[in-house]
Parts: structure tokens; sequence; C-alpha cells
């Protein structure tokens, strides 16, 4: 009986550590995977290389942003609600990157403060595809399709360019960027505000 | 060691206040009041860096902040700073903003000025990190 009972403690001795061996091969965190992949913060600050990068694009557009907000045109914009668009930015670098990265945020930024745009370029292509499927393939129902001939145009455009000096020596590599960017009216083609951001990046070598 | 300047006070319009740093007696420090906001500085045990003046006003329904940051030592410092803007509630109103870096001389002055990207801010948080 006695004996009965001393293997009884120890199956129940031997159960529990197996339930707590199994128990801390288990992970409480949320992520599969062991190719040494890690998230990072979007906003923290990028010195990769001194190549345009994340941060730059963000200090532009976030200076640009508040700039315009200040501006008593783009005030008057959103208490009327007019339409603003934005024309591409001219790349005078000689790197490669899509200036739409900035002229997005800019534009998404003013969005949230009641600022009404209009679209252009690349996204007009896939609007007019669009309209005309609508109201010209025969498929959709004329009571159900939307018209043609009732898109807005925009009060202003925002059109700038961005343009970069490069300095190298042997042991060290200096990048200078200047983004212009401009406010005008499209009917009279008056600039109303315009605004520059600088920034300077230098790497050792 | 952290040190925070100011205390949230959303309802008065303008103010300048001398802010000077409390040194390194423990975090979670505060001094007094500053209008619409206030600020946090981080920093290495250097104390090199310090913000001397935190004025702010409420104009065209946005928020415009100065803030002046003094380097008191010899060597350049590289510091980085972001702001958060909140309203009355103190609720964020607008996505976390990039960290901006910025160089201090040594032995000098270096003035930040933003204006809120929301007309909805009504209060902020200037936060500043001296990692040197």
């Amino acid at each position: 009986m006695g004996s009965n009972l001393g293997r009884d403690h120890r199956t129940h001795l031997l159960a529990g550590i197996m339930l707590l061996a199994l128990a801390g091969c288990q992970t409480t965190s949320p992520t599969t995977g062991t190719s040494g992949v890690s998230y990072g913060d979007a906003k923290a600050v990028e010195t990769v290389t001194t190549d345009l990068g994340s941060t730059d694009i963000q200090m532009i557009s976030e200076k640009m942003t508040q700039g315009l907000i200040q501006t008593p045109e783009i005030q008057t914009l959103i208490k009327k609600r007019q339409l603003l668009m934005a024309s591409p930015v001219k790349n005078k670098t000689s790197e490669y990157f899509d200036t739409r990265l900035i002229t997005d945020t800019v534009l998404t930024q003013l969005q949230k403060n009641g600022v009404k745009y209009v679209i252009e370029g690349e996204d007009m292509q896939n609007q007019t595809d669009e309209l005309m499927r609508q109201n010209q393939s025969g498929l959709y129902s004329k009571s159900k399709s939307v018209k043609m001939g009732k898109m807005h145009g925009a009060k202003y455009r925002l059109d700038g360019s961005i343009s970069s000096i490069v300095k190298k020596t042997s042991d060290l590599k200096d990048v200078y960027y200047k983004m212009n960017l401009r406010l005008i009216e499209i009917e009279t083609g008056i600039v109303e505000w315009s605004d520059e951001k600088e920034i300077r990046k230098s790497a050792r070598r | 060691m952290q040190f925070f300047i100011g205390a949230f006070k959303p309802l008065a319009l303008a103010v300048c206040f001398a802010l000077t740093p409390m040194g390194a007696a423990g975090a979670n420090q505060a001094s007094a009041p500053v209008s619409h906001g206030y600020a946090t500085l981080t920093q290495d045990g250097s104390a090199a860096i310090g913000i001397s003046d935190l004025r702010a006003t409420r104009q065209d329904r946005l928020l415009r902040v100065q803030a002046e940051l003094n380097n008191t030592s010899a060597t350049n410092r590289q510091v980085y700073y972001r702001f958060e803007w909140m309203d009355q509630q103190g609720m964020a109103v607008w996505d976390d903003e990039p960290w901006k870096p910025l160089i201090v001389y040594g032995n000098n002055k270096q003035t930040i000025s933003v204006s809120s990207p929301s007309f909805k801010a009504t209060s902020f948080r200037l936060v500043v990190q001296n990692p040197n």
C-alpha cells in the first residue's frame, strides 16, 4: 500500500515535470520565421547611406505641409471647398526615386486638414478608363452609371523640383539636397507660395 | 536621465519661459508650467544640452511653437527631436512625426520653430533626445 502511494506520487511528479518542460517550449511571441528579419521604427532617423532616404522624404513633406497649411490661399481653399492638384515634382538629382513619395504625403496630410484634391498623371488614366467603361462599353445600366463631363478642375496646383550637389574626396562624400515647392494659381499662373527645404548629408568612406 | 520641462496648460494663449535643466537629480522632474505644452529632454550624463526657451502661441487656428536648445559644451552635439500634437482632451491628433536630426554647435544655441500640422492641435509635447 505504502509503495503504491509512493509510486503514485512519483508518477504525478514526473507528469508535472513533463508539463513544465512542455510549457517551457511554448513561446508567447506572435512571430514566425527564423530568417533574422525584424521590424524597425518607420520614423527613426535613417543614416544607412547619403542617398535620399525615408527621413529626408519625411522631413521635406512635413516642412512643406506645415508651410502650406499656414497660407491664406490654402485656408480659403478649405473654406470654399476649392480643389488642389499636384503636378509631378521634377527629380534633378543624380539618383532615382519616385518624387510622388513627397507630393502624395503632402496631399494626404493636407487632406487630413480638409483640403480637397483632384487626381492627375498616372491616376488620371485609371479614372478615364473607368468613365469610359461605364459610359461606352455598353455593359452598364445608364441609370446606375456615372456621367461623363462632370469632373472638377483644380484652382491651384503644386509644382516643384528637387536638386542635389554631390562632392567627393578620397575619404569623404558630401551631398546637398534642395527641394523647392510652389503653389500656383492655375488660371493666372501666379505663384502664391513657395518654400524650400535644404538637407546636407556627409559620409566618411 | 530625463527632464520634464513645463506642464500641460492648454487654455492659456502665449508664453515665454526661461527653462533651466535641473541637473542629474533623476527622472521625471517638473519645472515651471508652460502654456499649450511642454518639452522633455533625454540625454547622456554630460547634460550638455538644455532647453533654454520655449514659447507657444495660437494663431490662425494653428499652434506655433519655438524652442531654443542650448549647448553648454565646447563640442558640437547631434540631437534628435519631434513633436507630438494633442487636442484639449490630450488625445493625439496627428500621426507620429519622424525624428529629426539637429546639430547644436558647441557653446551655441539653436532654435526650433514649427507650426502644428493640424488645426485640431491645441497642445504639444516636444521630445528631444541627446544620445551622444
